[in-house]
């Protein structure tokens, strides 16, 4: 290419340039005339209200979990809790505590407040969750429509790279407490009721102040494998609580959108560890 | 003498002007203290029972536009549905795009079938100063404004019209409370949807309170997604008349659902949206008894729960979702010719198709008729489902009047297994009148039905034949 040509091609870009110029100057007058948004926000006609007996805080978001903590799955193949009703085995260790408010006002310590601990014998997963409720209400709706009275739930899954969708291993577990004068439990598992089966087993028990519940599911039904010491998982936590109607308050341990029972990408983390041999105290006394 | 020549002329003008308001139909919920509530139609009660009329037909999908078809489809269309509609017990429509204020007086006229007006609030987004939002920001007042403007345009288009029962704002919207601005976001994550919803009820006020404006003698109301902020509803949209709710609960919706409506508004409801789809992923094929099955306990709880029974009675009754299936429900813009047989969304409550980790709902399955891709006159030919003859009779009680111990007996004594028997067989038999070759695992099936039940069965089909290469 010569000199003469070059300097043509770079006049000519010149010209290019200030035709771009002007037709870009062409597009941007008129679209700043056009209204722009954000809009004109009204005042909010609705700000929920803690009751006046509540003791509803406004949460530090920054002592809520994040990527970096890990619930734990005690794990012992000798050391199993029994589904009876006896919550002893539960006693002192750590465990998921559920704060953040996805929906239904601040966070209450006195209302949905959840304390979950997970443990697994390398074929079945136990479940215990503690629950303080103002309100506790036994459950009558079907399983899959249960999470609008007083439940809770946990998701659980073995697949821990990242994905928005359930695959087997992921699941949605619901505890519903259905009698308050006895320990009857159903278990749903991604929204089926699961039928009596050998090693599926829930007990709850209602308190004034809130329930304690725990379960027993074999790793199979839940299309898990195994668990061993080590290993990662995922899940979160959830307490679903319904005072006067259906469901008025629903909380986290981890996500604070309501898309767990779709989107596993919303879980936290959890390990798998050794049953540790110290108990330390309860964090909810109910 | 010239005096009175004036008063008469004042009179009859007096006389004509108020024709048209005392000529309106006026539609009233009223509540007896001891037996509920009640719609009144000119003072004459008038149950709800109706159906989300779906009218598209196979290859389209949601971008179709009857309207804009030649009056003699749409007359022919009209007639064939309305036929069915009026048939099976369905005395009001809800629609999900405007029907033009003629149709909607044809329908009424011609077949006796009223018409629920019904804005839809926003909610699939919306164009603002010429711009598309796909999520509606119930905060923006400019938004409001251009929602309020438009209720307003749809009341004075409706208001007189003959067939229109009454109106309806939204559809679920408190599904789609999805928009970010800074003022949500400031605020704790655990108000934020509520305070969306406020934005949005508070809305909803001022649009019940527009139609009313300017049509006073229709009730309006709202379609809600199931029972959803109740507390927001109670305090933000006082002055609705009845409360419309979407909801798909399986078999019943149970006792606290109609009482926690009760305790918290001062209101009847009608059901905007229930049913059952009609496909079952377990087997992989159609079942039309499951549908009717969970179709008929749900009205038999709505019997249950409406005027004069004992329980809440706070129940108008509902609309059926839907007339017929959809199409083009999966693949929304592509597919558009095959009946997709892939489950949409999971639920449970519908336990007999219901398998842990999969979606059980199949959103292109919903009709209680299903068309069929043969057509007469151009519409697709509607063979209905079990079902329909379901509702029929169950619709045959009346809803008011009847007893709680009348409507116990009536719903016993509807044998849901034999109509679905029947339907399945003769939906079969069209299937073999229509497509002569049939393969050998469905006349199989078909004869191991027969056996089992020994029934006469309708539309030429005959029982104990032999197969001879697919004919009968």
């Amino acid at each position: 290419m010569s000199r003469l040509q070059i300097r043509k091609n770079s006049e000519k870009k010149k010209v290019r340039g200030r035709y771009g110029l002007i037709v870009l100057i062409a597009i941007m007058l008129p679209s700043a005339c056009v209204t722009n948004y954000p809009f004109d926000v009204m005042d909010p006609p609705w700000i929920p209200e803690d009751g006046d007996n509540s003791s509803a805080v406004e949460i530090d978001e920054s002592l809520l979990p994040d990527e970096r903590d890990e619930f734990p799955v005690f794990f012992s193949s000798d050391d199993r809790p029994r589904i009876d009703g006896d919550f002893s085995e539960w006693q002192g260790l750590d465990g998921a505590l559920t704060r953040r408010p996805v929906y239904g006002g601040n966070h209450d310590p006195s209302d949905a407040e959840g304390f979950f601990v997970l443990r697994t014998d390398g074929v079945r997963l136990y479940i215990y969750a503690r629950v303080s409720d103002d309100v506790p209400n036994a459950n009558s709706l079907s399983g899959s429509l249960a999470w609008r009275g007083d439940t809770v739930e946990v998701f659980f899954g073995d697949v821990t790279a990242r994905h928005t969708g359930y695959l087997e291993g992921d699941n949605q577990i619901r505890l519903v407490g259905r009698d308050l004068e006895g320990p009857l439990t159903d278990i749903v598992v991604n929204q089926a009721t699961l039928n009596p089966t050998a090693g599926l087993a829930a007990h709850t028990v209602f308190h004034e102040k809130g329930y304690e519940v725990e379960a027993s599911i074999p790793l199979n039904l839940l299309g898990i494998d195994g668990l061993s010491p080590g290993q990662r998982v995922r899940g979160d936590f959830q307490v679903n609580d319904a005072d006067e109607t259906e469901r008025d308050r629903l909380v986290h341990w981890f996500s604070p959108e309501d898309v767990g029972y779709f989107d596993p990408s919303s879980w936290g983390n959890g390990r798998v560890v050794e049953l540790p041999e110290e108990r330390k105290e309860n964090p909810i006394e109910l | 003498m010239n005096c009175k020549r004036y008063v008469y002329i004042v009179l009859i003008f007096l006389i004509l002007g108020a024709l048209p308001i005392i000529a309106q139909t006026r539609v009233t919920v009223e509540r007896d203290f001891d037996n509920g509530w009640q719609l009144m139609v000119d003072g004459e009660p008038l149950v709800v029972h109706g159906i989300v009329w779906t009218f598209v037909p196979i290859g389209e999908n949601y971008s179709y536009i009857l309207w804009n078809q030649s009056d003699e489809y749409i007359r022919t269309l009209i007639d064939t549905d309305a036929e069915l509609l009026k048939a099976m017990g369905v005395n009001v429509i809800r629609v999900f795009s405007d029907v033009p204020p003629q149709w909607v007086q044809y329908l009424y006229q011609r077949h006796g079938i009223y018409t629920v007006v019904n804005d839809l609030f926003g909610r699939y987004g919306m164009t603002v100063d010429g711009r598309w939002l796909g999520r509606t920001d119930y905060s923006d007042m400019r938004t409001r404004e251009l929602i309020l403007d438009q209720v307003r345009a749809t009341a004075e288009r409706y208001k007189g019209v003959p067939g229109v029962l009454f109106y309806l704002l939204g559809n679920e919207n408190n599904y789609g409370l999805e928009w970010d601005s800074d003022a949500i976001e400031d605020l704790p994550v655990g108000q934020r949807l509520e305070v969306r919803a406020g934005y949005l009820y508070s809305l909803f006020e001022e649009g019940v309170r527009t139609v009313k404006d300017v049509d006073p003698f229709k009730p309006v109301g709202i379609v809600n997604g199931d029972i959803q902020y109740l507390n927001i509803i109670k305090e933000l949209v006082p002055t609705m008349d009845l409360i419309g709710i979407n909801t798909y609960r399986g078999e019943r919706a149970e006792d606290l659902f109609y009482s926690s409506i009760a305790n918290s508004l001062d209101i009847p409801l009608v059901f905007t949206e229930l049913g059952a789809d009609a496909f079952n992923i377990r087997t992989g094929r159609e079942d039309q008894l499951s549908q009717a099955m969970f179709i008929h306990s749900q009205w038999q709880e709505i019997y249950q729960q409406s005027y004069g029974k004992g329980l809440s009675q706070n129940v108008l009754g509902g609309f059926v979702f839907e007339w017929i299936d959809e199409w083009w429900k999966s693949g929304m813009v592509e597919g558009l010719d095959e009946h997709d047989m892939t489950g949409t969304w999971a639920n449970g409550a519908y336990w007999t198709d219901a398998v842990q980790n999969e979606n059980n709902m199949n959103e292109e399955w919903f009709g209680i008729a299903y068309q069929s891709p043969l057509t007469e006159d151009g519409i697709n030919k509607r063979r209905l489902r079990a079902a329909y003859y379901v509702l029929q009779q169950a619709w045959v009680l009346d809803q008011y009047s009847s007893t709680a111990e009348e409507v116990e007996e009536h719903f016993a004594g509807i044998d849901v297994e034999m109509i679905a028997l029947r339907t399945e067989l003769d939906s079969m038999a069209t299937e073999l009148q229509e497509e002569p070759v049939v393969s050998m695992s469905g006349s199989l099936n078909i004869l191991s039905r027969a056996e089992f039940d020994n029934l006469s069965i309708g539309a030429g089909f005959k029982q104990g034949l032999t197969i001879s290469n697919g004919q009968w």
